[in-house]
């Protein structure tokens, strides 16, 4: 069997990014609602769980180049590995967060939202 | 210590899925690299009983067993002790960089990573590691 060439590995690569776009809501909704419940009632598991599902969407959405999906993530990840309290946020660190996570609802239902093409040409 | 090996097998511990076929297609269809790649601590052990890794990319924060858990359980077995361990992470600072390296691995390298220069900086690790 010959091997794929660049031209089909690009395309199953902007596959890749076009499914991961389609998943990106619910992973945002899962988020969402996890920061949403830890607003009702915090708790320091609900931290830690906001903190991985934000990371995980972070770091793959930099390596599939949704890279403004990926600061936002980031920025939420940040503010609670950087927090001062183990089991809540301050008001302060609960407005940053919110505002990241403001950003990230609607970058991820966003129609325009931006794909940096994996090339596969060395620089 | 010098050697004549070139680096031909990597396995990759990663539990997000879209994260390992990047990884694959860069490693294996870029690189030219025989690699295997696993969802998670344990599946990487297994895999390692059969798959005779030269290099060992770990993701840090993973469900379960986390990577410096895996690292730990790879360092304990005699055939894996002196093998290159990378750790692949977000969490870039130089203190945690060194936290990392201080518990075995021989490079930390940064994510998110750019695809396509992944199997050439995991070459050049395996060089730095046999020049050391």
């Amino acid at each position: 069997m010959p091997n794929p060439s660049h031209q089909d590995i690009n395309e199953e690569l902007r596959q890749l990014q076009r499914d991961y776009i389609k998943k990106l809501p619910g992973r945002v909704t899962q988020l969402v609602e996890a920061w949403t419940s830890n607003l009702a009632q915090p708790k320091e598991e609900t931290l830690q769980d906001i903190y991985r599902q934000a990371h995980t969407i972070a770091g793959t959405s930099g390596v599939l180049g949704i890279d403004e999906v990926s600061q936002a993530a980031r920025a939420i990840e940040q503010v609670i590995k950087e927090r001062e309290s183990n089991d809540s946020l301050s008001a302060e660190e609960t407005s940053a967060a919110q505002h990241s996570i403001d950003i990230l609802r609607e970058l991820s239902t966003s129609s325009e939202i931006k794909i940096r093409e994996i090339n596969l040409q060395r620089r | 210590m010098s050697h004549n090996e070139s680096l031909e097998r990597v396995l990759y511990i990663e539990d997000e899925e879209d994260i390992r076929i990047v990884a694959d297609i860069a490693l294996k269809t870029i690189g030219g690299l025989d690699t295997r790649c696993c969802a998670s601590g344990p599946e990487g052990l297994a895999t390692l009983e059969t798959f005779p890794a030269q290099l060992i990319l770990l993701d840090v924060m993973m469900p379960g067993m986390d990577g410096p858990s895996v690292l730990s359980e790879i360092r304990n077995n005699e055939q894996y002790q002196n093998t290159p361990i990378v750790f692949i992470t977000a969490k870039v600072q130089a203190d945690e960089v060194d936290q990392l390296l201080s518990l075995g691995a021989n490079a930390v390298i940064s994510k998110p990573f750019e695809p396509m220069d992944m199997a050439q900086k995991l070459k050049d690790i395996w060089e730095d590691f046999h020049r050391a």
